[in-house]
């Protein structure tokens, strides 16, 4: 069983009519991505929770950041856990 | 391992694999699921003028920062064609959405298609993966590579999908 969560970011128009940017703040880091507009609740997006340390959490996303690749550590804070498989 | 058609199949009937709308069984085939163009065309645009350097550092822009100013929306003919002409670099996507679930551990890469090729046109630039947990329409970078004009026609079949 894959844990989900919930990963509360910033939204707004991407290049294609479909998309959208989604953006957040993990410490000093920003990240970005695009994403298709009916992956976004909201303020948040779907993720996949990967692994615990601490109050950080390693989540994979839907696609690639424009900083880094699809799997990042965020803190906990930034995310809803759920205990929904996959 | 890549999946064969009876495989492909039985993939999208246990959710193993989303595809929307889901490919007719015309679109599948031993050992690839064809997908087709979106209707969006985007393209670079640094015109400038005169006088003015610019350039781009990948490991310090703000990407969405940068396509909201310089990629523009290519204006299409009456049928939403539009014609790549030699060295053109167009961004465009997938008309369908996929979504390979974590839970499905399947990953997948798309290539173009060989009658596209041997027109010169090429359907992405070395960014083929689709990695597993990936959702959303696929992007496209689409040059022509041939001194022949190209018509690009959303709905036409673009590329495939190997899992």
């Amino acid at each position: 069983m894959i844990q989900r969560a919930s990963l509360h970011v910033e939204v707004a128009d991407g290049s294609f009519p479909h998309e959208k940017v989604v953006t957040f703040l993990a410490g000093a880091q920003k990240y970005s991505l695009f994403v298709d507009e009916r992956d976004v609740n909201g303020r948040s997006i779907d993720v996949a929770v990967v692994a615990f340390n601490g109050d950080s959490v390693l989540i994979d996303l839907p696609s690639d950041t424009f900083t880094s690749g699809s799997r990042v550590w965020v803190p906990r804070t930034l995310l809803e856990l759920d205990s929904v498989a996959a | 391992m890549i999946l064969s058609d009876t495989e492909i199949i039985a993939a999208l009937e246990n959710q193993q694999i989303f595809i929307d709308p889901r490919p007719t069984p015309d679109k599948i085939t031993t050992s690839a699921v064809d997908l087709t163009l979106g209707d969006t065309f985007l393209k670079w645009d640094f015109d400038l003028g005169s006088g003015i350097s610019f350039s781009v550092d990948p490991a310090a822009i703000d990407y969405p920062q940068l396509a909201a100013k310089y990629l523009k929306s290519m204006p299409t003919d009456e049928h939403g064609c539009v014609i790549v002409r030699k060295g053109e670099f167009v961004l465009a996507t997938t008309a369908e959405y996929v979504r390979l679930p974590e839970s499905s551990r399947l990953a997948a890469r798309v290539e173009g298609r060989s009658r596209l090729a041997r027109l010169g046109l090429a359907v992405h630039l070395t960014a083929p993966t689709i990695h597993s947990g990936f959702r959303g329409r696929i992007t496209l970078e689409i040059t022509n590579q041939s001194s022949l004009p190209i018509l690009l026609r959303p709905g036409s079949s673009i590329c495939q999908l190997i899992i």
